[in-house]
């Protein structure tokens, strides 16, 4: 894992964040409520997801990252 | 096939080594099968072998775009045991089990299958009201699991320490005696002989880009080596589950998470049980004398087959803490494999909603002991197109009519 980049704190231990997955959910559509309860994009290769900077300044963060190499890209 | 023996073995020895037969061949891909299995772990090889032993399917292809077993199969620290929260999970297990003390015998390969039973350590109150129920569960299914005290279990493993101030103190202990360890890369190769054995082709080093479909029925794959038609296609590809599906339009529950794994220096022996401590560390001993040892998942999710350092720091920490005889241990190596988890860390063994698409993924961190009994069970999902009692609980369905199979006793659990 590489360092997380906090806009607050700038780049630290992934340790002190707890990743959220998927930002974007998936909308209740036709495929019904349990597909967006359950289902999962869970894609390899860009990802954007919630991280909690759980253990430094408690933000929120939206951030991109490549799932098939771990880093985080702008 | 030629059996290994004594004999074999003498006989060889006298003739420099040099008349072994390849294990497996190592044919093209033909232009259509009955059935093609992706995914040549455990799972998809034993898949095959059951398909053609007990269904007669024999013109069946297994396709991996990596090597034999080069998966989570041959990633993981060998667990086997039975000890799970759902009456489903605990009689799948079981039954498991009883393979397992079969299966060198059936195959005609050393699988080193060592029923040297499990010990928990319990050490916090959710754990223990969560045991307290699964001993019922056992117990209704049969299969022997006891709650014992600390100094018990101190007892069967002196390396513990039960003294000093500690986080967590150990509350409780577990037994399971039906538990054990097998060696990982025979029972992928074994199955994969005796497969290659019956008639199954086994590719390797070849990539499934994707499962093609015309309206509601699978057509074949598309492969790094040209399109394979095929009237049934099966995923037994664990991380890439997702990936997979969602090229035949199937959208899954599962999300692809590192859980990583340490070997020690060889050392004398000093264990000869498995011991887990749910949610911190677990660890087993070789027969070379290497301590195998594994912790809970990762908690990001990702397709990198590497882990990160918070949860080394969690497992070494927990690890020294409980068993301070090994605080100066070195470890030789450590690694991750991706595992496919599903969101109640159940597996899917499923008819998927496209006709001909069959599902054998989300294992998880617990699909080795799963591999002779899931075998045959998805074997004969995928022959007779419908699937027996022991995975119909397992459907990919249970989410959406509300029947979801929330697991407390797996490796990737936290409480
Ligand atoms: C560190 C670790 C420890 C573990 N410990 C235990 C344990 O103690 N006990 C236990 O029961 N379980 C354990 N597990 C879980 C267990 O290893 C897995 O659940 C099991 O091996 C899954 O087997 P499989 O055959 O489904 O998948 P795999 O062995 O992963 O095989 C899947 C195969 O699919 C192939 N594949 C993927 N995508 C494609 C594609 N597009 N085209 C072609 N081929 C493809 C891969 O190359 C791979 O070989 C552990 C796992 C890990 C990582
Ligand atoms: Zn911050």
């Amino acid at each position: 894992m590489r360092l997380v980049p906090c806009p607050d704190c700038g780049p630290r231990e992934p340790g002190e964040f707890v990743c959220l997955g998927d930002s974007g959910g998936h909308p209740v559509g036709e495929d019904g409520l349990a597909e967006a309860l359950y289902g999962r994009a869970n894609a390899k290769g860009p990802v954007e997801e919630l991280w909690w900077h759980k253990f430094g300044c408690r933000r929120w963060l939206k951030l991109r990252r490549n799932s098939a190499t771990n880093e985080f890209v702008p | 096939m030629r059996g290994y023996s004594i004999w074999a073995l003498a006989r060889n020895a006298l003739t420099g080594h040099a008349g072994w037969p390849r294990a497996w061949r190592s044919p093209r891909p033909r232009e259509r099968y009955e059935a093609v299995i992706v995914g040549a772990g455990g799972h998809g090889l034993a898949t095959a072998y059951y398909l053609a032993r007990r269904h007669g399917m024999r013109n069946v292809l297994v396709v991996d775009k990596g090597w034999i077993g080069g998966g989570n199969t041959g990633r993981n620290t060998v667990t086997i045991r039975a000890n799970y929260l759902r009456e489903e999970s605990i009689r799948f297990h079981a039954e498991g089990l009883r393979m397992w003390r079969e299966m060198s015998g059936e195959l005609g390969f050393n699988v080193m299958f060592s029923e040297r039973g499990q010990i928990d350590l319990i050490q916090t109150w959710a754990k223990l009201r969560d045991v307290k129920r699964r001993q019922v569960l056992m117990r209704l299914a049969g299969v022997p699991f006891e709650i014992v005290s600390p100094e018990a279990a101190k007892a069967r493993v002196p390396i513990l320490d039960l003294d000093g101030a500690k986080r967590f103190p150990v509350l409780a202990a577990t037994w399971h005696p039906s538990a054990g360890v097998a060696r990982h890369d025979a029972v992928a190769w074994g199955y994969a002989r005796a497969a290659d054995a019956l008639g199954v082709d086994i590719v390797q080093g070849c990539e499934v880009t994707a499962v093609r479909r015309e309206g509601g029925r699978v057509t074949g794959v598309e492969t790094a080596m040209g399109f394979v038609v095929a009237p049934k296609v099966a995923l037994a590809v664990s991380a890439h589950a997702s990936v997979l599906a969602q090229t035949a339009g199937v959208r899954l529950p599962i999300e692809t998470v590192p859980l990583q794994a340490f070997v020690s220096e060889p050392l004398k022996p000093m264990l000869d049980c498995v011991v887990n401590c749910p949610g911190q560390v677990y660890l087993s001993q070789s027969d070379k004398g290497e301590l195998v040892i594994g912790g809970g998942a990762d908690g990001v999710p990702s397709y990198v087959q590497r882990g990160d350092f918070a949860t080394i720091e969690r497992v070494v920490t927990s690890l020294a803490e409980l068993f301070p005889v090994l605080g100066r241990v070195r470890m030789l190596r450590q690694w991750a494999g991706a595992i496919d988890l599903c969101y109640d860390t159940s597996p899917i063994v499923s008819k998927a909603p496209v006709d001909g698409l069959y599902l054998d993924v989300g294992w998880g961190s617990g699909g080795f002991k799963a591999i002779p009994a899931g075998g045959a069970a998805f074997a004969a999902l995928i022959a007779n197109d419908m699937p027996g009692p022991e995975v119909a609980p397992f459907a990919l369905d249970r989410f959406a009519t509300g029947r979801p199979l929330y697991e407390t006793a797996g490796a990737s659990n936290r409480d």
